[in-house]
């Protein structure tokens, strides 16, 4: 046994160390092992609060579903739509006025000429949407709606918003554009299906309406008070389950087996899996950034 | 002693079957190169030799100034060396040690065998070493004080029977070569048959030519590196045989000049003077027409200032090309014809490219005349039924086929889901654009009599090519509407194509980046996606019915474009065709020439055996072969493939799966014929100036290119 064999020096440094192999490691190795360091503890309580948002969207594209099948049933007229469409529009802006903290006159301001500009086009085009699909048959339209809307949802950032809510920081990434598209493309499908121009611009306007900014509203809306939100969550699923009950029990039964999975058996399900999470990490990784760079 | 290789090129007319009966002195040139090249050009017999005496120099030079350029650079027309006849023996080589014993003393005898050792080598007078061809020496005593250059490369043979078709061939035995003796020769003999105009000519074969083509797009050092000195010069040898039947008679000319016959007078007087009047008629005939082209085009000069001669200019873009060809080509074919350089007398091979140059551009006027007379009669005496049946078939396909399929356009035609009212629109625009068109030129029906009559007279007058060029011309502009009706369409289609592909590209969040020709990633905002997908939905839905309106247009466009196409190209192959070539080639394919090949013959070897014994032992034997000289030639496809070559250029061969390309993204069709030459083979530049010489120097000019093809004319 050599004596004069010097101890192993962990260093990044310095070259080979003579009597040790170049990838030689001691038993030191693994006390800087860290398990589980990002694993958050989750509660079934908190789980299943924070899923409500999720079933709270999936309400309100129900809802929007809904509109469309009454529209194409002729169940609602063109007036009701527009006097729904100046209702929307009026209190999400009142919610937002309310609710967001760093609103300025300015951003109002930009929104509102954005919306107007908006509509004008959307009135100058309506007429080339009204016979847009006219001589596609129907059965192929439903199926690309279905499997568009599908396709949005799945996509969806449930966790911001689209439009951007003032101070926040985080840059839309593609999926989120894609399952927006999605939803246009869908909307743009159904109202061609429409009888009368005023009613295509009519529905296009509420279903862009409801797409890019009820996201906004909901995020606003959690940010300013939990238990309000969890009150509108509860109200929008009553009044959605209802609204479908009435048209349809089929999928009456497909959306409260969809709520109750998402609210209660996601939630179980997470937490029992959660035991299973083994994360390690240790000086063997890559470093990464814990500042953001800004300009 | 080193064994030198020489080859020997003998003209088969001068091999003859009987036995020389004298000894013969050879005239013709040296090409120097690593096997010698010697080729034997004409003899002459000892008793004329010494008859001309001091002129030979003067007559030699003369005759070598009349042998074109690069030969006169390349080689001088000299005397080669003596053959002598063995009239002692029956000419069967055998050994002459006794007499070369002998012959060490002056008065030698004719020194015919193949060895000598050096103790035959005496020393003369002036202290040169001379060997025993002392008899030879007293002749060229003569010629060695005349010339100035060095006398000293001579080659000494005699005559030796080969075989019964061979007959006599002369074999060296040894030669002078700058102040040496070499007796160790290898020796080729190639038997050439002379080649004279009309008959066959040799020549080495265009691979040489095309492969500089190729190099030439290398740099410098690059093709310095791949060049080596070529082994075998054999371009200035065939130079110097197809030159050799000139030199014989050049040289004859001025020795003795020949005394005819006096009935041999009285015919050629009668030749000449029927060549004359023939001349003559032609020269006037040709004046004439010379005199009205130059009328009509005076005329058209002062309608050139107005605005209406551009206009039909750049209508009948066509005809007016083919008729300034064709008047060109009224107007320059005796200078073509008259064209004779001094070469072309020498030179059988450059003679025969000056006749095919000379006689091509007056036979393709003459046969394209030909062409259209047949056409032009044919035409006029069935211009009602033909004028009747284009007037069915036009209104035909307007309105049976292409309103029709307008109008199934609009519906729902094979299933494709058009819009309606998309497709209405573009349906009745083109329809009712159809309808005034062919209702404005249904009203000149009339008048379309008188056009086919017209078409006739043209062709009748200038040939079948001009009422083809005017089809053309007529039936693009009668299919203007075709045309800005796929224009439009194809304007519409393609800005949706683009369209479409750059809001695709928008989802995927990518944008196209013109400057480096590659697609970038890009973070668009979420106004510009909303826009974006608005805007995409309908131009998708839209673009089938585009799409259906784009083809159809571009199918009945290019059924038209490709009809002009075809009478485009059989016009440029009317043009371009070597009528004169062909000819030639079916009287007599020996003309065309396009390589050269050796027969071998096997040489008796008794003689060489019978040498072998009485060689001394420091002397070695020296080798003999015997080959004839003989030349392929042409195939007909060989023979006229590079004049359509240029057809090839004008297809571009990567173009099919471009073409598709261009067809779906709406972009134009490459017009190939835009590249075409209009008359790539007929020999005239494009822009050829107006002839404007006075009338008087065009008829002379006219008669003396006539005159000069007198069969008898020639030297």
């Amino acid at each position: 046994m050599e004596t004069t064999q010097r101890r192993w020096r962990k260093v990044a440094y310095g070259g080979m160390q003579p009597g040790f192999d170049d990838n030689h490691t001691d038993d030191t190795f693994l006390q800087e092992m860290v398990m589980n360091a990002n694993v958050v503890k989750r509660d079934m309580l908190k789980v299943m609060l924070d899923s409500v948002s999720i079933s709270q969207y999936l309400c309100i594209v129900a809802l929007v579903v809904l509109v469309w099948a009454h529209t194409l049933n002729s169940t609602i007229t063109e007036n009701f739509l527009i006097i729904l469409d100046i209702t929307l529009v009026g209190s999400g802006f009142f919610i937002l006025l309310l609710t967001a903290k760093m609103l300025s006159f300015k951003l109002l301001l930009s929104y509102a000429i954005k919306i107007s500009f908006f509509t004008t086009g959307l009135y100058v085009l309506s007429p080339i949407y009204h016979t847009l699909t006219r001589s596609i048959s129907s059965d192929s339209i439903w199926a690309l709606t279905t499997s568009l809307v599908i396709l949005h949802l799945f996509l969806h950032n449930y966790s911001g918003s689209t439009i951007k809510a003032p101070g926040a920081l985080e840059n839309p990434n593609l999926t989120s554009n894609i399952s927006l598209n999605a939803s246009i493309v869908a909307s743009l499908l159904i109202a061609s299906r429409l009888p009368s121009r005023l009613l295509v611009f009519a529905i296009i306007l509420f279903s862009l309406q409801v797409f890019l900014f009820a996201p906004l509203v909901t995020y606003c809306l959690k940010k300013y008070s939990f238990r309000l939100h969890l009150m509108f969550s509860f109200v929008l699923m009553a009044i959605t389950l209802t609204c479908v009950y009435r048209l349809h029990k089929l999928l009456f039964v497909v959306l409260l087996g969809l709520l109750v999975f998402v609210n209660l058996v996601c939630p179980y399900w997470l937490i029992r899996i959660q035991e299973y999470k083994f994360e390690i990490n240790g000086p063997w990784d890559e470093a990464k950034l814990c500042f953001n760079i800004t300009d | 002693m080193t064994k030198r290789k020489c080859r020997l090129w003998w003209p088969r007319h001068l091999s003859s079957s009987s036995q020389p009966h004298s000894s013969t002195f050879l005239f013709g040139w040296f090409v120097s190169s690593a096997p010698l090249e010697i080729v034997v050009a004409f003899v002459i017999d000892e008793d004329v030799f010494s008859s001309i005496g001091s002129d030979l120099e003067g007559i030699l030079r003369k005759t070598h100034k009349r042998m074109p350029t690069s030969l006169q650079n390349r080689s001088e027309l000299s005397l080669l060396g003596y053959c002598s006849v063995d009239s002692s023996s029956n000419g069967e080589l055998h050994s002459h040690r006794e007499s070369a014993e002998e012959s060490s003393h002056v008065n030698g005898t004719p020194c015919n065998s193949a060895p000598h050792t050096e103790q035959n080598m005496i020393k003369d007078r002036s202290g040169h070493w001379i060997c025993g061809c002392h008899k030879v020496d007293g002749f060229l005593e003569q010629y060695k004080t005349c010339t100035q250059s060095n006398s000293g490369q001579l080659v000494y043979g005699s005559y030796v029977y080969v075989s019964r078709n061979l007959g006599w061939i002369p074999k060296l035995h040894h030669m002078h070569w700058d102040m040496q003796v070499s007796y160790n020769l290898d020796l080729h003999i190639v038997i050439y048959g002379t080649p004279r105009y009309g008959g066959h000519h040799f020549y080495l074969g265009s691979q040489h030519s095309e492969n500089a083509k190729t190099i030439s797009k290398k740099p410098k050092w690059v093709e310095n590196l791949s060049q080596k000195k070529p082994v075998l010069d054999l371009d200035a040898v065939i130079l110097a045989t197809n030159c050799a039947a000139a030199a014989t008679s050049f040289f004859e000319e001025q020795v003795s000049p020949k005394r005819r016959a006096l009935w041999f007078h009285c015919v050629y007087m009668c030749i000449t003077i029927m060549w004359q009047l023939f001349a003559v008629c032609v020269a006037t005939l040709s004046t004439s027409v010379y005199i009205i082209l130059q009328l009509l085009h005076f005329l058209l000069s002062y309608g050139s200032d107005s605005c209406v001669y551009p206009t039909i200019e750049n209508l009948f873009i066509r005809t007016w090309k083919n008729i300034h060809v064709r008047c060109c080509q009224i107007s320059y074919w005796p200078i073509f014809l008259h064209n004779n350089d001094s070469r072309s007398e020498s030179c059988v091979e450059y003679a025969e490219k000056a006749s095919l140059r000379k006689h091509s551009m007056w036979l393709s006027v003459v046969i394209d005349m030909l062409f259209g007379n047949l056409y032009g009669l044919a035409l006029l005496t069935h211009a009602d039924s033909v004028c009747s049946l284009i007037l069915t078939i036009t209104s035909d396909i307007t309105n049976n086929w292409w309103l029709i399929s307008c109008a199934r356009l609009m519906g729902n035609p094979a299933g494709f889901k058009l819009n309606t009212e998309l497709a209405g629109v573009l349906g009745t625009f083109s329809l009712n654009t159809i309808q005034i068109w062919s209702t404005l030129w249904g009203s000149m029906r009339f008048v379309f009599i008188l056009f086919i009559k017209g078409l006739a007279v043209s062709g009748v007058l200038f040939g079948f090519t001009t009422p083809a060029s005017l089809t053309v011309d007529l039936i693009t502009i009668s299919t203007t509407h075709v045309s800005t009706l796929h224009w439009l369409i194809s304007l519409i289609y393609s800005r949706q194509i683009q369209a479409t592909t750059a809001l695709w590209r928008l989802f995927r969040g990518q944008k196209w980046n013109p400057l480096r020709e590659r697609l970038d990633s890009y973070d668009y905002t979420v106004e510009q996606h909303i826009v974006g997908s608005l805007l995409f939905t309908p131009l998708l839905l839209l673009l089938p019915t585009t799409s259906a309106f784009y083809m159809s247009f571009t199918i009945i466009n290019m059924t038209i474009g490709f009809i002009c196409m075809l009478i485009e190209v059989a016009i440029s192959v009317i043009h371009a065709t070597p009528y004169t070539k062909i000819l030639l080639w079916l009287l007599r394919p020996s003309r065309f020439p396009s390589g050269i090949w050796f027969e071998i013959f096997p040489v008796e070897s008794r003689d060489m055996e019978v040498v072998q014994e009485s060689f001394d032992s420091r002397a070695s034997r020296s080798d003999i072969l015997v080959s004839c000289l003989h030349s392929y030639t042409y195939n007909i496809g060989e023979l006229v493939g590079p004049d359509f070559r240029y057809l090839q250029s004008a297809v571009p061969r990567s173009s099919i799966s471009s073409l598709v390309y261009r067809v779906f993204s709406g972009r134009s069709l490459p017009s190939p014929l835009y590249n075409l030459p209009f008359v790539p083979g007929a020999g005239l530049p494009p822009s050829m100036p107006w002839m404007s010489i006075p009338f008087k120097e065009y008829w002379l000019l006219c008669h003396d290119a006539v005159f000069a093809c007198n069969p008898l004319h020639t030297h």
